[in-house]
C-alpha cells in the first residue's frame, strides 16, 4: 500500500489522483496481470474486511483472511478433528490439565525470521491480556499460564482438565503472530501462513501472494489469492459468471437456484452449524423477566421463520446452538408455538397491554433483516409492537451487538462443543451478547469443560441445552445451510461447515 | 481589465470565506452526533478508564473551539487525522478515492456537456418538429429517473456483458479501466443530460431569435456559421451556468452511483463514514465535497466571465 | 403579445393540464387503490416467494412473498405524503426567512445568506445523511433533513425577488404611507413573490420524492417492513438476477410520480412566467 504519503505532492500522488491508486507505486510487470487462470484465485465476498489482526477479528470473512496469512498450532481435518499445524505433536502429561506442544522446525515468518516458542507464548498472551481488550480473551479456553520451556516447546497450564483444548486452538484467536511484527498487523500482517500479504485496499480487496518458503512441501500451489469485496449481489454473481472471480464464498440461500444455473460453476450446499439468534438482553427489562422470554419463544413459529428466511434450506432449531450433527446434541424442545399461552405469559408478567420494542438487524448479512421482518407480525400478535432498525454490519458489530436489548445476530459454527456453548452462554463468555448470567448454566458449563468422561459430559451439556431451550436468552429458529460456488477448474478447497477456507492445496486447472 | 481582476479576486475571497464557514458547519454537525471517537477506536471491549485515557490523549476533553482550531489547523497542513474505523491516516485514502471519483465525475461532465449541448442545439433548430418533441419528452423521463433506478436497470441489462462493479486501475489496461467506468458514467449522465439539454435548447432558441443572429443571417452568412459561431456562443452562457449548478447535483449523484456500482470513490467512502459514525472521516469527506462544490462554482463564475463578451469588454 | 407567444402559452397550458391529469392518476392510484387491493403490503406468503408477475400478483412477489404491486402503491403513499409535508415546510420556512432577510437587509441578511451558502455547499444527499445519522432514521428525521436542505435555497430565491420588488414604487409608497412592516410584507410584497415560491415548491417537490427514495435506498430512510420505493429497490438489488420484477414496481412508481410533478412544474413555470412578464410590463 502506498498510504504513507510524503508531505509534497509527488508524481506518484499525481498518478494516484488520476485513478492509478495503489498500483501506481509498484510498477506492474505486464505479464502478471494476464496471469488469471494460471494460479490467481479471486474469491468474492459480499462484505468487506475491517480488521486483519487475528486477535481482534470478529467476522467470519476476516477469519478466512487470517486463516490464509497465519497458521495455528493445530488445524482441523475434514471431520473437525485437530491435526498437526505448527505443532508437530502434543501431549498432556496429567490428563488434560496441562498441555505440551512441540513446534515444527524450519518454519519461517513472512519477514524471514524463524518461528520460536516465544512467538507462540506472545501470541497467546496478546489475546489473553485484559489490557489489550481482545474479543477472544475468553474464547481460547481456561488458560492459566503459557510458557516456553525451550525454544521449540510451548506449555499451557489450564484451570482444570480440558479435553478439547487442541481443537480450540484452531480458531482465529489461536493464530500465531511474530512477536517482533505486531505494530502493523492491521496494515501489513505478518504470519507463517501459506500466503503472504501484498496489499489491502479497504473496501475493495485483499491481495496475497504465494509464500514460497511455506513449511508444507510443494504447497501452496496458487500464485496469488485475492479476497474481493462485492457489496452488490448482481455484481458478485456477474463476476463469477464472467470469470472475474473463481469462487463465491457465501451464496445467499435464496439465490442458490440462480447461481446453480451458471454453466461453469459448481455450487455446493451443506448443512452448517451457523445460526442467527434473535437475542434478548437478559439483564435488563423486559427480558430480565424469564416469563417475557418464554412468551417471545412461544410467539414465534420457528417452522414459518425457516420457510420464509431460508426457503427450507436448513433445519428448524430449538433455541440452542448445538446442531443435530453434533455428538453432544440433546433432543430438546423449545416451548412450542402457542399464541394464547404466550399472551397469558405476557399478562402474568404484567404486560397484558404489550409494549413497544426496537429490533435491530443488519441488512448486510443474508437472513438477519428477513428474520426481523418475519417475526415482527408474530410478536405483534402478543402485543409487542416492533420497530425494525436496519444497520450496516460494521455498525452492528460496533454499536448494536452486546449493547442493544433486542437484535438479530449472526454466527458461524465453531469446531468444539465448548466453543459452541461456553462463549455465548457462560456469564464470562466472549460472545455473551445477551449478558446472560445463570448460575446453573455457568456451573454446568464449567463442570462439563473439566469432565473427561464422555457420557457424563454429554449429560451435562444436555442439561445446558434443556435449560436454554426452556428459558434461555436466544431464540434460535434454524440452522441454515451453507452454500458456496466455485468454478469447475478450482480444486483442493474443502467445503467447511464452519465456512472456513483452507487454500493450501487449492489449484486451478483448465 | 482591472475590473475583471477585481471581480476574480472578490469571488476567490468569497469562495474561501464560504469554505471556512462550511468547515465550521461540518464540525458543529459532527459534534452533535452521538458516538465517541475514543470508543470507536478501542472497540466495545475496552474499559471505561482506557476510553477516558484515550480521550485525554486525543484532546477530546478540550473545549470544542480548541478542538476545532487544531482540526482546522491540521486540514490546512493536509492532515485530516486518523480514521478510527479504518485505523489508517485519512489523507492518503481521501486522495486516492477522490482521484477515482474525479475520473467518474469528470468523464460524466464532459459527456453531458458535449451531448447535452449538441442535442439541445439540434432540438432548437428543429423546434416544434417531431425530433424536438421526442428529445424533449425523453429528457423529461431522464430528469425523473434517479441514479439508483437507472443504475439498477443498467445492471440488470448489462450484467455479464460489462463489469457492473468495482474499479480497475488504468495500469491493468485501458479497456479494462474504461469498461468499469461505462455503466457508472452512463447512470450519472442520464439525469444531468436532461437538465443540460433543456437549458441548451431554450437558450439556443432565444439566441436564434436575437437581433444579433438575425443580422448575421441578413448579412448572408451561411447557416452553419451563424449557428456555430454566433448563436451557440450566446447560448453557451446559461448552459455553462446550468452545468456549474449541476456539479453540486453531480456530487450527490456520484455518492449514489458509487454505491450502486461498488465504485471505490469519495462517495462510497462518505457513506461508509456516515453509516459507521467514523467522525473524523465524515468531517474529511464532507469538507472535501464542499470544497469541490465551492471550487466548481468559482470556476463556473470564471468561465462565465471569460465567455461573456460584455464583461470582458469593460 | 404576438401570436407565437400566445401559442406557446396555450401549449404550456395543455402541458399543465396533462401534468395535472397524470399527477391525479398517480394520486388516485396511491391513495385510493390500497382499499381495493386484495393484498396487504406487509402480509407474507410462504407459498409465493419470488413468484413472477401473473394475474394474481400483477407485479410479482418479493423475497418474503409480499405483493409488489401493493407495496409499490403503499410505498407511494408514504413517500408522496412525506414529500408534500417536507416541501411545504421547507419552502415555507425558507420563503419566510428570505422575505424578512430581503426586506430588512443588513447584518441579519448577510448572516442568513452566508449560512445558506455554507449549507448549500454540502451536497443535499450528504447533508441528509448527516442529519439522519445525528437524529436517527424515521419519517420525522427525513422531514427535518429535507427542510434543512430546502429552506436555504428557497430563502435565497425569495430574497432576490423581494430585493427587486421592495424597490418598486408602490411598496415604497406603502412604507411612506405608514403601513407597518408586517403589513407591507404580507400585503404588498407577498402577492408579488408567491408565484416564484410556488414554482420553486413544485420543483422541490419532485426533488423531495427523489431524496426520500435515495435515503430509503441507502437504508437510512424509511425502515422495513414499511414499504418505500427506495428501500424496495435496494431489497430488490439483492435478487436482481433471480427476480428483476422486485425493482420494476418501485422504479415505475418513482418515475411516474416525478414525471407528472415535473410536467406540472414546467407548465406552471411557463404560465406564471407569462403572467410575470405581463405584470412587469404594467409596472
Amino acid at each position: 500500500m502506498t498510504v504513507d504519503r510524503a508531505s509534497s505532492i509527488t508524481r506518484k500522488d499525481f498518478l494516484a489522483l488520476l485513478g492509478g491508486g495503489v498500483l501506481a507505486a509498484a510498477p506492474w510487470p505486464a505479464g502478471r496481470v494476464a496471469a488469471q487462470g494460471s494460479g490467481v484465485l479471486k474469491i468474492s465476498f459480499r462484505s468487506s474486511l475491517v480488521r486483519l489482526d487475528p486477535a481482534f477479528t470478529v467476522s467470519s470473512d476476516e477469519y478466512v483472511a487470517t486463516q490464509t496469512i497465519f497458521d495455528n498450532l493445530t488445524r482441523l481435518d475434514a471431520n473437525l478433528r485437530p491435526i498437526p499445524g505448527l505443532a508437530e505433536e502434543w501431549s498432556s502429561p496429567d490428563g488434560g490439565k496441562s498441555w505440551l506442544f512441540k513446534l515444527r522446525s524450519g518454519v519461517r515468518f513472512h519477514h524471514g525470521r524463524a518461528l520460536e516458542a516465544e512467538d507462540v507464548v506472545f501470541s497467546m498472551q496478546r489475546v489473553l491480556n485484559p489490557a489489550n481488550a481482545s474479543p477472544g480473551r475468553r474464547a481460547l479456553g481456561p488458560i492459566v499460564e503459557v510458557t516456553a520451556p525451550d525454544a521449540s516447546t510451548v506449555k499451557f497450564t489450564l484451570e482444570g482438565p480440558f479435553a478439547e483444548f487442541p481443537a480450540i486452538l484452531t480458531g482465529t484467536f489461536g493464530r500465531i503472530v511474530a512477536r517482533d511484527a505486531v505494530d502493523s498487523l492491521n496494515q501489513k500482517p505478518i504470519g507463517t501462513g501459506p500466503f503472504r500479504f501484498v496489499e489491502w485496499v479497504r473496501g475493495q480487496h485483499l491481495k496475497l501472494e504465494r509464500n514460497a518458503e511455506y513449511w508444507m512441501p510443494g504447497l501452496p500451489k496458487l500464485n496469488e489469492v485475492w479476497l474481493v469485496s462485492y457489496p452488490a449481489q448482481a455484481a458478485e454473481q456477474s463476476a463469477l459468471a464472467t470469470g472475474e472471480t473463481q469462487m463465491m464464498w457465501d451464496i445467499p440461500l435464496s439465490l442458490v437456484p440462480v447461481v446453480s444455473r451458471l454453466s461453469n460453476v459448481q455450487v455446493t450446499e451443506i448443512p452448517s452449524t451457523g445460526f442467527q439468534p434473535i437475542a434478548m438482553r437478559s439483564d435488563r427489562p423486559p427480558f430480565n423477566d424469564a416469563r417475557i422470554r418464554r412468551a417471545v419463544k412461544q410467539a414465534i413459529n420457528r417452522e414459518q421463520v425457516m420457510r420464509f428466511v431460508l426457503q427450507g434450506r436448513g433445519v428448524v432449531a430449538q433455541d440452542t446452538p448445538v446442531a443435530p450433527s453434533s455428538a453432544f446434541y440433546a433432543n430438546v424442545s423449545a416451548p412450542p408455538y402457542d399464541v394464547a399461552a404466550a399472551r397469558k405469559l405476557m399478562s402474568e408478567a404484567g404486560h397484558s397491554g404489550g409494549f413497544p420494542l426496537r429490533l435491530f438487524a443488519s441488512n448486510e448479512r443474508a437472513g438477519c433483516i428477513e428474520t426481523a421482518q418475519v417475526v415482527k407480525p408474530m410478536l405483534e400478535a402478543i402485543g409487542i409492537k416492533i420497530e425494525i432498525q436496519q444497520v450496516p454490519w460494521d455498525r452492528f458489530n460496533a454499536e448494536v451487538w452486546k449493547k442493544e436489548t433486542f437484535f438479530v445476530s449472526n454466527w458461524v459454527g465453531r469446531p468444539t462443543i465448548d466453543e459452541q456453548l461456553y462463549p455465548y452462554f457462560h456469564s464470562t463468555g466472549s460472545w455473551n451478547e445477551y449478558n446472560y448470567a445463570d448460575p446453573e448454566v455457568d456451573r454446568l458449563l464449567d463442570q462439563a469443560r473439566r469432565e473427561l468422561d464422555l457420557s457424563a459430559r454429554r449429560g451435562l451439556y444436555g442439561k445446558v441445552q434443556e435449560k436454554l431451550a426452556y428459558d434461555g436468552p436466544a431464540i434460535i429458529p434454524y440452522f441454515s445451510n451453507y452454500a458456496t460456488a466455485r468454478v469447475r477448474g478450482l480444486q483442493g478447497v474443502p467445503v467447511s461447515p464452519l465456512k472456513w477456507v483452507d487454500l493450501r492445496e487449492a489449484q486451478l486447472t483448465g | 481589465m482591472r475590473s475583471v481582476l477585481r471581480q476574480v479576486a472578490i469571488r476567490a475571497l468569497w469562495a474561501i470565506a464560504t469554505l471556512i464557514f462550511t468547515s465550521i458547519l461540518v464540525f458543529t454537525a459532527t459534534q452533535l452526533m452521538p458516538g465517541n471517537v475514543a470508543q470507536l477506536i478501542l472497540g466495545q471491549f475496552a474499559s471505561p478508564e482506557a476510553i477516558t485515557a484515550l480521550e485525554v490523549r486525543l484532546g477530546l476533553d478540550r473545549p470544542a473551539i480548541v478542538q476545532f482550531g487544531s482540526w482546522f489547523g491540521g486540514i490546512i497542513r493536509g492532515d485530516f487525522g486518523v480514521s478510527p474505523r479504518m485505523e489508517v491516516p485519512i489523507a492518503p485514502i481521501l486522495i486516492q478515492r477522490l482521484g477515482h471519483s474525479l475520473v467518474l465525475a469528470g468523464l460524466s461532465l464532459c459527456l453531458v456537456a458535449l451531448i447535452g449541448i449538441t442535442l439541445g442545439t439540434i432540438a432548437a433548430l428543429r423546434r416544434g418538429r417531431a425530433l424536438d418533441r421526442v428529445l424533449t419528452g425523453a429528457s423529461l423521463v431522464g430528469i425523473s429517473m434517479p441514479e439508483f433506478v437507472t443504475g439498477s436497470l443498467l445492471i440488470l441489462f448489462f450484467a455479464g456483458i460489462l463489469p457492473v462493479s468495482g474499479f480497475a486501475p488504468p495500469q491493468e489496461g485501458l479497456w479494462r479501466w474504461l469498461s468499469h467506468l461505462v455503466l457508472p458514467v452512463l447512470s450519472l449522465t442520464f439525469i444531468m443530460l436532461a437538465h443540460v439539454m433543456r437549458t441548451a435548447r431554450v437558450s439556443m432558441i432565444e439566441a436564434l431569435g436575437s437581433p444579433y443572429v438575425r443580422t448575421a443571417v441578413l448579412k448572408g452568412l451561411p447557416k452553419r456559421t451563424v449557428v456555430l459561431k454566433h448563436a451557440l456562443r450566446n447560448a453557451l452562457l446559461p448552459t455553462v451556468t446550468v452545468i456549474g449548478i449541476n456539479v453540486g447535483y453531480l456530487i450527490g449523484g456520484v455518492v449514489v452511483v458509487e454505491l450502486v456500482f461498488s465504485y471505490p470513490g469519495l462517495g462510497r467512502l462518505t457513506v461508509f463514514a456516515v453509516q459507521n459514525r467514523d467522525i473524523p472521516l465524515i468531517q474529511a469527506c464532507t469538507l472535501t465535497m464542499a470544497g469541490i462544490y465551492i471550487l466548481a462554482s468559482f470556476t463556473t463564475d470564471m468561465i462565465y466571465l471569460a465567455l461573456n463578451p460584455r464583461l470582458r469588454a469593460e | 403579445m404576438d401570436a407565437a407567444a400566445d401559442r406557446r402559452t396555450r401549449r404550456a397550458d395543455l402541458g399543465l393540464r396533462l401534468g395535472i391529469i397524470a399527477l391525479g392518476v398517480v394520486l388516485v392510484l396511491v391513495f385510493a387503490a390500497p382499499m381495493l387491493l386484495p393484498f396487504d403490503a406487509e402480509t407474507m406468503s410462504a407459498d409465493a416467494i419470488l413468484s413472477p408477475p401473473d394475474v394474481r400478483h400483477w407485479l410479482g412477489t418479493d423475497h418474503l412473498g409480499r405483493d409488489v404491486f401493493a407495496r409499490t402503491v403503499l410505498g407511494g403513499r408514504s413517500t408522496l405524503a412525506l414529500a408534500v409535508a417536507a416541501t411545504a415546510l421547507g419552502v415555507g420556512i425558507g420563503a419566510s426567512v428570505g422575505m424578512v432577510a430581503g426586506y430588512k437587509a443588513g447584518l441579519i441578511d448577510n448572516l442568513l445568506m452566508r449560512t445558506s451558502d455554507a449549507v448549500m455547499a454540502l451536497p443535499s444527499l450528504v447533508l441528509a445523511m448527516l442529519v439522519m445519522v445525528a437524529v436517527g432514521s424515521g419519517p420525522a428525521a427525513i422531514l427535518l433533513a429535507i427542510v434543512l436542505i430546502f429552506a436555504p435555497r428557497a430563502a435565497r430565491i425569495t430574497r432576490s425577488v423581494v430585493l427587486n420588488v421592495a424597490r418598486l414604487d408602490f411598496v415604497a409608497a406603502a412604507s411612506v404611507v405608514g403601513e407597518s412592516q408586517t403589513s407591507v410584507l404580507v400585503r404588498e410584497i407577498l402577492p408579488n413573490v408567491w408565484p416564484n415560491i410556488l414554482v420553486e415548491a413544485c420543483l422541490r417537490f419532485s426533488y423531495a420524492i427523489l431524496l426520500i427514495s435515495a435515503l430509503g435506498y441507502l437504508g437510512i430512510g424509511i425502515q422495513p417492513p414499511t414499504p418505500d420505493w427506495g428501500l424496495m429497490i435496494s431489497e430488490g438489488a439483492a435478487y436482481i438476477t433471480a427476480a428483476p420484477w422486485m425493482i420494476f414496481g418501485p422504479a415505475l412508481g418513482i418515475v411516474l410520480a416525478v414525471i407528472s410533478v415535473n410536467i406540472v412544474g414546467d407548465g406552471l413555470q411557463e404560465r406564471i412566467g407569462a403572467r410575470l412578464r405581463r405584470t412587469t410590463a404594467h409596472v
